[in-house]
């Protein structure tokens, strides 16, 4: 939680960095209108101190461009936020399991619904063309 | 120049579309037992939200090796215990379940936890009268 508040507090005094550093330059032309959008984060920032920025600018599950793959011709990947919630184990379910478990995760995950396979220097790649939340087959350990 | 691109920038943060994030919200959970005489609603916390996860364009080959998958989960948590109503002497009438204090994305751990895609919610609802009764809780602080 400290180490959260730290690094948004990093992440504010980067941007005051940048500010203060093109205002030396004397090249600032609406400084009054960078404060204020300045000011308007870190109010933000110290409502929640506890963000986690591993959260934040959660987007939704998309094709984007691939830039490691994409040299002689675009190649997409589906990335991005979908919906998964964790809560007790109803009862009736727990009575059902071999191992009880009190805690019942239910997870999608952003995957490729459609792609075709190509060449990438003779590499073979699957290239995404369209996306969506389904199961996740990989998030357990 | 410079200058425009960091107030367009700045502009942009604040009104770029996200959705919810991984968060604590309350929930209220319903517990019935075949031998006691009420199903009990439980106010509680859970987790719930979106998290980040990205597919792999090398899956073929590598695997799952560069796959990013995350679920919304419990971060801190603390187990309170509630008294069911309506129960015989023989019947055990105490009932313990998880609160979130805290969530994030995380791994679903198998030792734990039951990790499903989409669960019956069967167990949700209930087929006997509801009680709101007094709840004696003791708090049996488990942090994760």
């Amino acid at each position: 939680m400290i180490m959260k508040y730290v690094l948004s507090f990093h992440w504010v005094t980067e941007i005051i960095d940048k500010i203060i550093a093109t205002t030396a330059m004397g090249s600032l032309k609406s400084p009054g209108l960078s404060l204020l959008l300045l000011s308007f984060l870190l109010y933000i920032a110290d409502s929640y101190p506890n963000i986690d920025l591993s959260n934040m600018g959660c987007e939704e599950c998309t094709l984007r461009k691939n830039n490691l793959f994409s040299r002689e011709r675009p190649v997409y990947q589906c990335m991005g936020c979908c919906f998964s919630r964790a809560y007790p184990t109803p009862l009736r379910a727990m009575k059902t399991m071999n191992i009880p478990k009190n805690i019942t995760s239910e997870a999608t995950c952003c995957v490729a619904r459609h792609s075709h396979e190509i060449l990438i220097a003779g590499i073979s790649v699957r290239n995404h063309t369209d996306c969506h939340c389904s199961t996740c087959y990989f998030h357990k350990i | 120049m410079e200058v425009t691109v960091f107030n367009c920038w700045l502009f942009f943060l604040m009104f770029s579309p996200a959705v919810p994030m991984c968060l604590p919200t309350d929930f209220t959970l319903y517990v019935e037992k075949p031998e006691c005489e009420f199903c009990v609603a439980i106010n509680t916390t859970i987790c719930m939200g979106f998290c980040y996860s990205r597919d792999s364009n090398m899956r073929d080959i590598l695997g799952p090796r560069f796959l990013v998958q995350r679920g919304c989960t419990y971060d801190k948590v603390e187990y309170h215990t509630a008294i069911l109503p309506g129960c015989p002497i023989e019947a055990n009438p105490v009932f313990t379940y998880p609160v979130a204090l805290s969530c994030h994305c995380s791994a679903c751990r198998t030792d734990t936890d039951e990790c499903a895609h989409r669960a019956s919610m069967d167990g949700t609802k209930c087929t006997k009268p509801v009680s709101h009764p007094p709840i004696h809780t003791l708090v049996m602080a488990a942090i994760l």
